[in-house]
Formats: structure tokens, C-alpha cells, sequence
């Protein structure tokens, strides 16, 4: 089909909702008229004078052909129809017709905003590589191939969004990741059908195994170190544009609790740091359902030497025990969430006021007891030692239905609960790997990647969690062996 | 999960909170005999607001400990629970002619009760000891109670009981409780003696040195320091000056292996008890020669002698209550076959039996610095 000049340009404004930044570029060049449309508010405009209007300009003899060739451009692409070309032109690059010729070109000249590369925020480190990802794919998958130049690196594209396509890279380690594990994700990427993903968070959400179930399932990092670090133990990384996390999977329980500083330090600190994990979390969960079932139905429990100290600062609380600590855990919580939405500088007033002030006041005013406020402080810590946002979040809920339960059946309450969360997470899969491993399923020779840490010469194997198609890292009896100048 | 939360409210009526404040703690109780009725006394904790914490006694009488407790229930704002319950004392007359099993019985019925309180007889009555005013740093008696029974019990001669270990001799056919007997000196209770019983019933007590050896026969605990004195004559190789009578030795017990064996049954049975001791001197009450290897032995049969004469002392002391503290009944039962044996059968032949007493000593060091 033939349209004239004036109707092609019309269609590929009607495309683009006849957008007031649509421009209209006409050049006569040999007596042939070449248009040049763009939306100016994402081009590059130094990049179209320079290489393109002016390029066009000094052509001889101009085609489409010709200019696809030469254009000193790096992305060009031939349109055949309008709706094409609009859809380019969207992305920030230039349409270009010409006169009499029925295709037409576009050519890259976007300029994306996105801001620099800053150190990581939600996943700090005190050692280690610092450099987080930012919102742009492009840059994101740029850091991925600086930290992984494995030639086997596979970054696979992946589109999904019918009103709002957003851009979706499966990356991963050709031999050493678990093929089905790799299907399974590609087969729910594309099974999504659906009108856009906001964010790589909302898209985890999406490939969930469990939908109901208050832990996540897939991990999101923020550091490509931890990133490379996963993809090599033979995971799979999920990079969404516009999104600053990366979703890895399949994800255990523990994958959770470390951190890559882990890695980074000695062995006999990080073993001790994770343990110090663990019990903060521990802690956080049971501390104060402890003190509400104690205080409630056990007193025999306490030991002689506490007795006087809970006794007396209980003695002055006008209130059941549960309804103290459901208070002080809501007062933490509203701290907390005041604390995150302020701006730096007055949450951290916040922070004071409402750590110092309110709790000696609720004290001196009987509102709770002493012990209590410690037992709150304590779990509201432990809960921040999550090195993962999301869990230190869902360990901050947890908390309170334990805490019902304790009110209502003591001891035997908290079992209970105990035991519904440990069932929960037993049938939990993530990417239908078993959530819980490597306690269940029992795999002996990978607690050194989940709950301590050995040093480096032990770690001749890629976790067999994942499933790696090749498990063999290095030579164990290399490295065992002595390496000294005279041998 | 909504059939969960169904049954969690439903059901969580079942349960009644018994909130830590609302309780008037009882940390101690003690019984007496008055007349045909029980006489209790029981020590309240009960949190202040302001200050310090107070303890309180409440009393009453009555004919059955749980009638006590519906007594003292009226006395108190508090509900009275029994779940800190440190130590319980009988006075000694009620011990000596009713028997305690009945009260203990009742404790060890009670959930709220640890097995592990601890028991004694107090003298002359449990209530004195109970209303003591003086409990050194300590909240309330019981506490204070419990704390000397358990320090005394861990590192010195006393041979104490929890209310397991004292229902559990009780029942055993072939052993006999023992008992810390509480005693005041200055209004504040000390621990002196060391309650004997036959049955559940009182019969006597012994000093805590001979204690000692009751400890060391029929428990593997550590029993800490013995002062023996021995005669002059026995130790007179060592010794510098020639005057005075006795010579006084301590020594601390490092490990003893003890062995009790029934040798043979008739006509009465014939036990062989042994006992392998290791030491260290600790003092001695005069100046001695350098001890050497050559003449140490010296020192080590004295004391074996000594040891040995007392021990029989005690086993003869003990025979004379008809008690059998340290379990040869047991050992009896233990060794012959099919045999049935009773609390009554035991007591006839105990009164007969024959006990050989060997004691081996070795000193191991006197004293650290050498």
C-alpha cells in the first residue's frame, strides 16, 4: 500500500495519542523531502543533529538502503508499517521516511534517564564490593558481564506486558545451572499473561509457588556481587527493567540469613555472625510470646533470682500481660514505620524520641514493664539482623499471632504455633525446590553454604541444593595439599 | 486454618491464667503438729509497687494440708500459688509421731510443685524457723532455705533430699530417707544435723561429720572436707614434739570409689564394704616431719584407722535407729535371687547383719604448692 507523505505521518502521530513532544523533522535533500520524526522529550538531541540531520544533509544520493547502511548509528532498523515504527519511536528513537519509498528507518538515539551507580542502601556491607544495580537493564546487565565473564553466561530476553512491555533477562550459567529449574522459570515468565509488572518485587510475587504464604519465596538483591555469586553456586538470576533488584531463584529458607559478607570474612567470624543470625531472628520471633505465656500461666517457670525484678515491675501494670506486649510490639512497629517515611534527619528524632522518651515514660506511667520493654528492644533487633528486607519484615509479623497464641494457651500456644510454622515450612518449595534445605531434604555437605561457614579449601563443590549440573569447583586434594617454596 | 482459629478461641476458655502479680507466691511452707490437727505456716512473696519487695507469713490450722490451704486462701487478697515453692519444712514432732508421707504426698501430687523442692526437719518447730526474720541478702526465707540446703549439699557433707529423691527411698524397699535438720542459733537457721528416718517417720539425727561417711557410702557426690583426729601414737614416726594426745588432720576428698558387697546371706547376711579414698591434706593441727614417699604410708594407715573406727561407729549408731540411710537393703535385694523383699523381712535381718569395713587411703598431695 501506497499513502501519501501526509497520511503515513498522520498515522504515526495518531499512534503516539498525538503526543504535543511529537516532532516532525522535514529536510530536502536532493530534491527528495526525508522526514525525520521523533519524540524530543527522549532523544538525545546533540546524537540527531550531529549524526543524523546532519549526516542526511550531506548525502549524495539517498535511500532507505543506503542510509540503513551508513548511518553512523548503532541501532537501526527497517520498519514495514506504521505501528512499528510508532512503537520505536515511543522507545526514544527516530523514524526516518523518505520521499517516494515505501519503508521506513529507525534509528537509536534515546537517551534514557536513569541516575548513577550508588553504593547499595537496603543491603549495606561493612567488606565487599559495594556498587549496587541501578533502574536502567542495559547498565544492570553491563555490571552483570563486568563481575561474570564466564563465557557460558546466558542472558536470555524475555518480554512481558501487553499494554506496558517491559523488558526481562533470565540470566544464568549454561553448565552449571539445573536445566528444568531454568525451564521452569522461562515457561512462567512466558505463561504470564498479563498487562504490565511494575517491579521485579511484583514480578517474584507472580512466579510464586505459594501465593498465600507469608515468607518469600525468591530472594532480591540489590548487589552484583551476590548476584555473580549465586549465578556461579548455579542459580538464576532474574533482571527486570526499571528495577533496581534482581530476583534469584530457586531460594532457600537460609539463603535469606546471609549475607555475601559472610563470604568475605574468615570462616570463624562469619560462622559466629550467622549464629548470632539465627538467635537475633529466634529471639525476635519467641521473646515476647515467652514473657506473655510466662507471665500469664507459667510463673513457676522463672527462676528465683527474676522472681522479685519481673514481679515489681509487673505489679504496677494496670493491664493482662498480652495487651502490654501487643502494646509496646505496636508502639515498636509505629516507630519503625514513622522512622522509614520520614526523611533521614527526622527519623532520626524519631528514633529518639520515641526509643528514649516514650518507652521511660510508659515505664514511669506503668503503661509496661521494664523486662518487657528490653524484651521488645531485643526482638525488634533481632529482627533487623535479617540481612533481607522482605524476611526481616515477615519475621516482624510473625510475631504477633505467636503472641495470641501464647496469651490464649500459654507454653502449649506457643508449640502449637511452633509447629504449624515448621510444617508450613517443610511443604514450602521455591521454583519447586525444597524451601527448607538443607535440613530437609538432609544434605550434610551443604550446611557449610547455609548455616556455618568452613574455610575456603572445604568449598570444592557447588552446593548440590541447586542442583548444579557441574558440581566440581577445584581439586580438593590440590588444595589440601602444602604448597611451600622448597617442595 | 479457619477451623484453627475457630478452635483457638473456642478452647482458649479452657485454660485459667494465673498472671504472675495476681499470685501470693509461696516460696516456703512449713508443718507442724498441734494436737490432732496440722498446723501450717506459709511464706507469701508478694510484689510492692513502691519499694522493695515484702515477705509475709500467713498460718493456719487444720486437719488436711489442703484444708490449710483453703484457710490461708482467706487470709490474702492474692491467689496463692505454689509454683515457686523452694523448700518445705516439717517440725520435728510431727515428723517424729505422724509421719510425713502424707504431706508429701499431697506436694508430689501437685503439678504446680517441682519434684525438686527441698525438704527438712526442722527444730523445735517448723514454724520458728519459718517466721526467722534473719535470711542474710536473700528476698524471704525460702529462698534463703533453699540456697543453704543446695550450697551445703553441693560442696559439704550435708546429705539433703528434694521431694523426688525423698519419695523415691521412701517407696525403695531396702532404704531409708535422710533429711537436713534445721536448727536456729540467734533466730537464724543453720543447718547442724542430719535427720534420720524409718519410713517416713523420724527416728534420730547424726552430726554432720559423720554424716560424711553416710554420703560417701551411699552417694557418688562429692562430699567435701572431713577433720579427722587421730591418736598420738598412730602418727608419732611424723611427728616432732612428743606431747599431747589427739592430732587433728583435715583433708579434702578428691575421689573416692566405694563398694558395698554381700559376702553371704546366712545365717545373717554379711556385707563387705569398701572404700577407696583419695586426698589431699589440708592442715593438721601440729608441726610434722617433711613428708616423703618413705613415710607417708604412715599417715594414710592412720587415717584408714581412724576412718574405719568411725565408720562402724556410725553403722552400729545407725543399726541402734533400725534407719538404713545408705541402702544395704537394696544391695541385699540386688543380690539375692528371687526374693521378694519386704520393709519388715529387711528390718529383722538388718539388726543382725554383719558389716566389714575396709578403707583404703592414698594422699595424694599435701597441699598444692609441692
Amino acid at each position: 500500500m501506497w499513502f501519501t507523505k501526509k497520511d503515513r505521518i498522520d498515522d504515526v502521530a495518531r499512534q503516539l495519542a498525538h503526543s504535543p513532544d511529537f516532532m516532525c523533522r522535514r529536510i530536502e535533500c536532493k530534491g527528495r523531502n526525508v522526514y525525520v520524526l521523533f519524540l524530543s522529550n527522549l532523544i538525545n538531541h546533540a546524537h540527531l543533529h550531529q549524526n543524523v540531520l546532519s549526516f542526511i544533509h550531506e548525502q549524495q544520493h539517498i535511500s532507505i538502503d543506503q542510509l540503513a547502511r551508513c548511518l553512523p548509528i548503532g541501532a537501526v532498523s527497517i520498519c514495514e508499517t506504521e505501528k512499528e515504527m510508532a512503537s520505536y519511536i515511543r522507545d526514544g528513537w527516530a523514524g526516518i521516511y523518505i520521499e517516494k519509498e515505501k519503508r521506513g528507518l529507525v534509528v537509536n538515539i534515546a537517551e534514557k534517564v536513569e541516575r548513577s551507580l550508588e553504593k547499595a542502601e537496603t543491603e549495606s556491607l561493612v567488606l565487599g564490593p559495594k556498587m549496587s544495580f541501578t533502574e536502567s537493564i542495559d547498565t544492570n546487565i553491563r555490571i552483570l558481564r563486568q563481575n561474570v565473564t564466564d563465557p557460558k553466561l546466558v542472558t536470555e530476553k524475555i518480554m512481558i506486558g501487553v499494554r506496558n512491555p517491559l523488558e526481562v533477562r533470565v540470566v544464568y550459567i549454561e553448565d552449571i545451572a539445573d536445566e528444568t529449574n531454568v525451564q521452569t522459570v522461562k515457561q512462567r515468565l512466558e505463561e504470564l499473561h498479563i498487562d504490565e509488572v511494575i517491579d521485579s518485587s511484583v514480578l517474584a510475587q507472580m512466579l510464586d509457588d505459594h501465593a498465600y504464604t507469608i515468607f518469600p519465596q525468591y530472594l532480591l538483591t540489590e548487589l552484583p556481587d551476590r548476584l555473580a555469586y549465586s549465578l556461579l553456586k548455579g542459580r538464576i538470576g532474574i533482571f527486570v527493567d526499571r528495577s533496581p533488584t534482581v530476583i534469584i531463584c530457586p531460594t532457600t529458607f537460609f539463603s535469606f540469613f546471609e549475607t555475601t559478607e559472610d563470604i568475605y570474612l574468615r570462616w570463624a567470624m562469619s560462622t559466629v555472625l550467622r549464629a548470632v543470625r539465627m538467635l537475633g531472628i529466634f529471639a525476635s520471633i519467641f521473646l515476647s510470646p515467652l514473657y506473655v505465656a510466662v507471665i500469664t500461666y507459667h510463673y513457676e517457670v522463672i527462676p528465683s533470682a527474676l522472681l522479685l525484678t519481673i514481679g515489681e515491675s509487673r505489679s504496677r501494670v494496670p493491664f493482662p500481660p498480652v495487651i502490654e506486649a501487643l502494646f509496646l510490639e505496636f508502639m515498636i512497629e509505629l516507630l519503625r514505620e514513622a522512622g522509614a517515611r520520614l526523611p533521614t534527619k527526622v527519623g532520626q528524632t524519631m528514633g529518639i524520641v520515641g526509643g528514649i522518651v516514650l518507652g521511660q515514660a510508659a515505664v514511669d506511667a506503668g503503661f509496661t514493664s521494664n523486662v518487657l520493654i528490653i524484651i521488645v528492644a531485643l526482638s525488634a533487633l533481632g529482627s533487623f539482623t535479617a540481612p533481607s528486607y522482605e524476611m526481616g519484615a515477615t519475621i516482624r509479623i510473625l510475631r504477633f499471632p505467636i503472641i495470641l497464641l501464647a496469651a490464649f494457651w500459654g507454653l502449649v500456644g506457643i508449640f502449637i504455633g511452633v509447629s504449624i510454622l515448621l510444617i508450613h515450612l517443610l511443604k514450602m518449595t521455591s521454583l519447586g525446590r525444597p524451601y527448607l534445605s538443607p535440613i530437609y531434604p538432609f544434605r550434610f555437605t551443604d550446611m557449610k553454604y547455609a548455616l556455618i561457614r568452613l574455610p575456603v579449601r572445604f568449598y570444592h563443590q557447588r552446593p548440590k541444593t541447586n542442583r548444579p549440573q557441574n558440581s566440581r569447583r577445584f581439586s580438593w586434594r590440590e588444595a589440601m595439599k602444602r604448597k611451600d617454596l622448597d617442595e | 486454618m479457619k477451623w484453627f482459629i475457630v478452635v483457638m478461641l473456642l478452647l482458649s476458655g479452657c485454660v485459667s491464667p494465673r498472671v504472675l502479680e495476681r499470685q501470693g507466691i509461696i516460696t516456703a511452707a512449713g508443718f507442724d503438729k498441734k494436737g490432732k490437727m496440722y498446723e501450717g505456716g506459709s511464706v507469701m512473696l508478694s510484689f510492692q509497687t513502691t519499694g522493695s519487695s515484702m515477705s509475709e507469713v500467713i498460718e493456719a490450722t487444720n486437719k488436711t494440708s489442703k484444708g490449710l490451704r483453703q484457710d490461708l486462701e482467706a487470709q490474702t487478697s492474692h491467689d496463692l500459688g505454689s509454683g515457686q515453692i523452694r523448700a518445705v519444712v516439717y517440725g520435728k514432732e510431727l515428723a517424729e509421731e505422724d509421719g510425713i508421707f502424707g504431706l508429701t504426698d499431697t506436694l508430689q501430687r501437685d503439678a504446680n510443685i517441682g519434684s525438686l523442692v527441698y525438704l527438712a526437719i526442722a527444730e523445735p518447730s517448723a514454724k520458728q524457723v519459718i517466721k526467722s526474720k534473719k535470711h542474710e541478702d536473700t528476698p524471704d526465707i525460702g529462698t534463703y532455705l533453699y540456697r543453704l540446703i543446695e550450697k551445703n549439699l553441693r560442696s559439704e557433707s550435708l546429705l539433703a533430699a528434694t521431694l523426688h529423691e525423698f519419695i523415691h527411698s521412701y517407696y525403695d524397699v531396702g532404704k531409708d530417707p535422710v533429711l537436713p535438720c534445721l536448727s536456729l542459733r540467734d533466730g537464724k537457721p543453720i543447718i547442724e544435723k542430719v535427720a534420720l528416718f524409718r519410713g517416713d517417720k523420724f527416728v534420730g539425727t547424726v552430726r554432720l561429720d559423720e554424716s560424711f561417711y553416710i554420703k560417701m557410702l551411699a552417694s557418688e557426690y562429692n562430699t567435701g572436707l572431713k577433720n579427722i583426729t587421730v591418736p598420738r601414737d598412730d602418727v608419732a614416726p611424723l611427728l616432732i614434739k612428743k606431747k599431747g594426745k589427739k592430732v587433728n588432720i583435715v583433708f579434702n576428698e578428691i575421689r573416692t570409689k566405694r563398694k558395698i558387697k554381700l559376702i553371704s546371706q546366712k545365717p545373717a547376711p554379711h556385707f563387705r564394704v569398701t572404700v577407696k579414698l583419695q586426698t589431699e591434706i589440708l592442715e593438721m593441727s601440729e608441726k610434722i616431719k617433711p613428708i616423703m614417699q618413705a613415710n607417708i604410708h604412715v599417715l594414710e594407715r592412720a587415717i584408714e584407722k581412724q576412718m574405719k573406727k568411725e565408720i562402724e561407729q556410725l553403722l552400729s549408731k545407725l543399726k541402734a535407729y533400725n534407719t538404713d540411710p545408705i541402702g544395704f537393703g537394696q544391695i541385699y535385694d540386688h543380690s539375692v535371687r528371687r526374693l521378694q523383699l519386704t520393709d519388715k523381712q529387711w528390718y529383722k535381718l538388718y539388726n543382725n547383719a554383719k558389716i566389714d569395713v575396709d578403707v583404703s587411703v592414698s594422699i595424694l598431695r599435701t597441699g598444692t604448692i609441692d
